[in-house]
């Protein structure tokens, strides 16, 4: 049985991407844990801090066994702070900075979970209050070079990451766009597949939520922002956010959130995102 | 001899805490909890369109987004004056999504973050059901991850332990069902989108009625049932635990659920406040004050209304957590809370449930105010909020309005108190020139995990540590169940590290 380790660091984060991947329905989170992820292979989760039993000590030397050895993908969750030199966040008295640059330099392959990780994301937010920095453009200021997957979405669908987890396990090339992300589930805009693009192209807009329509007035960021939200929905196909009549807030894009904000105001369409 | 336990972080909680205690003769002396995270999300809303604070106060947590997102909705309805004006079906669908919420952290606490306390994964047997032998195929692998390393005091016996095993793994999907419920009328989960000042953004209609009722039978059945039976087959083996991990037994809560009844607004679960399980007062927000004395911020004492304290490294400082206090008592905030005031103001159907409960347990309230007490609570507040969505839904009409239109206005101020199910969230605005130019937020574990104030009284998780008998010294499970019992959210975790090995080489990893 072959099986892909994995260590997950949580760092200035909401715990939102954890909690999303729990989510998964496709392949659900007990055949995630417990099961093949594809036949005659397996996810081996040595550390994931929101479910794992042990705590301690006995935790620490299986990290430190398991990161010697190099044979594990390190996934990223939460921003990194890199001012007053990361004191923003810690884990037992190291910064994440820290933590990601050791890690960083053992791990055979980087994976950033959500937004925060990939881009910034939230706490990167105007005036960036602890001067968060994506992870491949620290890696890339340290001479780390490592190939860093980014799977962006505040949070990201399950199956962003389930998938491109099962496609490297199998060994099937993974297409990446020029943001890292993987084009599977990145290749298209919100706005292509959009069930409400009628609307769009008859020039039918939604005021307010109490009318029918488009939501681009409202603020919608579907016109530039990359995702398969409107074929894959949420939560196991239940809903998303345009079809529960919420605009796109352009999550998956590193403009989120300073140049996607104000969220309920039109972005001007002179900035459209490029049919790929 | 004093001896001293870092834990730095812990696992199964939300965010990075650090607790510190002090042993002597196999006794907590001495405790402190640290929040290792600051993202300065209030500082990040300053300047921003007052409505946007719905979304991005959200992502202050991943688990229980909702409650900021409520908060933060009924802050700005009070702002823009129009409070009184929100559609009926505005209140019933916000409170679908927000107990939607609820319920799915009730089942993630105890399953998922804290049942590995007390059940031992790796003792199972083939052929009971079909999870049980997944797990058995699982356990032929030569690494046991994410079930390894583990403590140990497991005491079920071999039957009980196969059952709850089995609702561990069953857990997983039932609680999905919950964020499943809330996406139906909260567009996706987490960070939902469905709340906006004025109402929600979606109109329900019967397919969506239909779709919800279904989620919650399921779930419902599960929670009925399992959970209560997996509870019961705990609290026997493990009964100490009704006894310790007891604050101070002062609680608060700003009440949730806001509900319109003949014109005026109530709450289907009360605001209030109690010193010393007793003594039941209303509750002003006027008295609280956040103690900062060591707390990594500038200055002692801060008012939510208008201050917004600048970062200062303090040398005798030890948290980012602030230390929020109600006329200058340390309160426990959380289901134990909402509860006992509850209980305390008789309101039904409250008041029956917790009885009932308690009469199966053979316990009084005051034993809520320990480690069994806390997730019994959590099992109550499943219980009886399932039982009320239902009561929601039915109330829905559909061709009425969900959304009401407003102006954001040039200035203005608002308070949005409400609960996350780790307890009293408040979101304090002020608007000037259409923009926010105050933002300041009070969360559950700011209250629960905040450090000592000035007058050198501890915080809730502290004082519940102190006192603490611990079995072994290496193997220390009594603070975890302690420190987990609270449900904190701060976000991530790791290790317990013994004081005599706390050298560099320990944290080899990280060095």
């Amino acid at each position: 049985m072959e099986s892909i380790k994995i260590m997950w660091l949580q760092a200035g984060g909401c715990t939102g991407c954890t909690i999303s991947l729990l989510n998964s329905s496709s392949l659900k989170i007990k055949n995630l844990l417990l099961d093949e992820i594809v036949p005659g292979k397996i996810i081996s989760l040595i550390f994931q801090p929101t479910i794992m039993a042990g705590s301690g000590e006995k935790v620490i030397e299986v990290i430190k066994e398991e990161s010697l050895k190099g044979d594990f993908t390190l996934v990223v969750e939460g921003g990194i702070s890199t001012k007053d030199n990361g004191i923003y966040g810690k884990i037992g008295e190291k910064t994440f900075l820290e933590i990601l640059i050791e890690l960083g330099e053992k791990a055979s392959g980087i994976i950033c979970i959500g937004t925060c990780s990939s881009f910034g994301g939230i706490p990167k937010g105007g005036p960036n209050p602890t001067g968060i920095k994506p992870v491949k453009e620290i890696l890339k200021e340290k001479n780390i070079k490592k190939e860093v997957i980014n799977i962006p979405g505040c949070p990201p669908h399950p199956d962003w990451f389930v998938g491109t987890v099962a496609k490297i396990i199998a060994g099937i090339p993974l297409g990446l766009d020029e943001l890292n992300r993987p084009t599977d589930f990145f290749g298209k805009l919100i706005h292509e597949n959009c069930p409400r693009r009628p609307y769009f192209d008859k020039g039918k807009f939604a005021k307010d939520f109490s009318e029918e329509g488009c939501l681009y007035l409202l603020g919608c960021k579907g016109p530039f922002t990359y995702a398969d939200c409107p074929i894959r929905e949420w939560n196991g196909g239940i809903n998303w956010c345009i079809k529960n009549n919420s605009p796109c807030f352009g999550c998956t894009e590193p403009e989120f959130i300073d140049e996607n904000s104000p969220f309920f105001k039109r972005k001007e369409i002179e900035k459209i995102g490029e049919l790929k | 001899m004093r001896e001293k336990i870092i834990i730095d972080p812990i696992t199964r909680i939300e965010g990075h805490l650090k607790v510190e205690v002090e042993i002597e003769n196999k006794e907590v002396v001495d405790a402190k909890c640290s929040g290792m995270l600051y993202r300065g999300i209030e500082k990040i809303l300053i300047g921003r369109d007052p409505i946007d604070a719905c979304q991005i106060t959200q992502r202050i947590c991943g688990v229980c987004p909702v409650a900021h997102a409520s908060a933060s909705s009924i802050a700005l309805d009070n702002a823009f004056g129009i409070k009184e004006k929100i559609p009926e079906n505005a209140f019933l669908v916000r409170n679908l999504i927000h107990a939607s919420n609820h319920i799915h952290n009730s089942i993630l606490h105890f399953y998922h973050l804290s049942i590995l306390d007390f059940i031992d994964v790796s003792r199972v047997k083939k052929g009971i059901s079909s999870e049980i032998d997944l797990l058995c195929k699982f356990l032929e692998r030569d690494n046991y991850s994410p079930f390894v390393p583990r403590d140990n005091d497991f005491r079920l016996s071999q039957e009980a332990n196969l059952r709850v095993v089995q609702n561990y793994i069953k857990g997983l999907e039932i609680r999905r069902y919950a964020h499943q419920l809330l996406s139906i009328f909260g567009g996706k989960m987490p960070h939902q989108c469905g709340i906006v000042p004025g109402g929600v953004t979606q109109k329900v209609d019967i397919g969506k009625i239909e779709n919800a009722i279904g989620k919650l039978k399921d779930i419902k059945e599960f929670v009925e049932f399992y959970y209560f039976s997996d509870l019961k087959d705990i609290g026997e083996k493990y009964p100490e635990y009704f006894k310790i991990g007891s604050s101070y037994g002062n609680y608060l809560t700003y009440g949730v659920f806001p509900i319109r009844n003949n014109g005026s607004i109530e709450k289907f679960q009360p605001g209030g406040v109690v010193f010393e399980i007793e003594k039941l007062e209303e509750i002003d927000e006027k008295e609280i004050r956040e103690d900062i004395v060591n707390s990594w911020y500038e200055g002692e004492i801060e008012n939510p209304e208008k201050d917004s304290p600048d970062i200062n490294i303090k040398k005798n400082g030890y948290s980012w957590i602030k230390s929020p206090r109600y006329k200058g008592k340390v309160v426990e905030v959380g289901p134990g809370a909402r509860l006992v005031i509850a209980y305390k103001k008789n309101v039904q159907p409250w008041k029956k449930e917790i009885d009932k409960v308690l009469n199966e347990f053979k316990i009084d309230i005051s034993k809520l105010n320990s480690v069994m007490g806390r997730h019994i609570a959590r099992f109550i507040e499943a219980k009886v909020l399932i039982n009320e969505c239902l009561n929601w839904i039915l109330k829905i009409k559909p061709d009425q309005d969900f959304y009401l239109k407003y102006e954001i206005p040039e200035e203005g101020q608002g308070i949005g108190l409400s609960e996350g199910a780790r307890g009293a969230v408040g979101h304090w605005i002020s608007i000037k020139n259409k923009k926010i130019s105050h933002y300041q937020v009070i969360s559950p574990t700011t209250w629960n995990g905040s450090p000592k104030d000035s007058n050198g009284n501890y915080g809730p998780i502290e004082k519940a540590l102190i006192g603490t008998k611990i079995n072994d010294e290496k193997n220390p499970v009594e603070i975890l169940r302690i420190v987990r019992s609270f449900d904190p959210c701060l976000a991530c975790a790791v290790q317990v590290i013994d004081s005599k090995k706390f050298n560099k080489s320990n944290f080899f990893l990280w060095v």
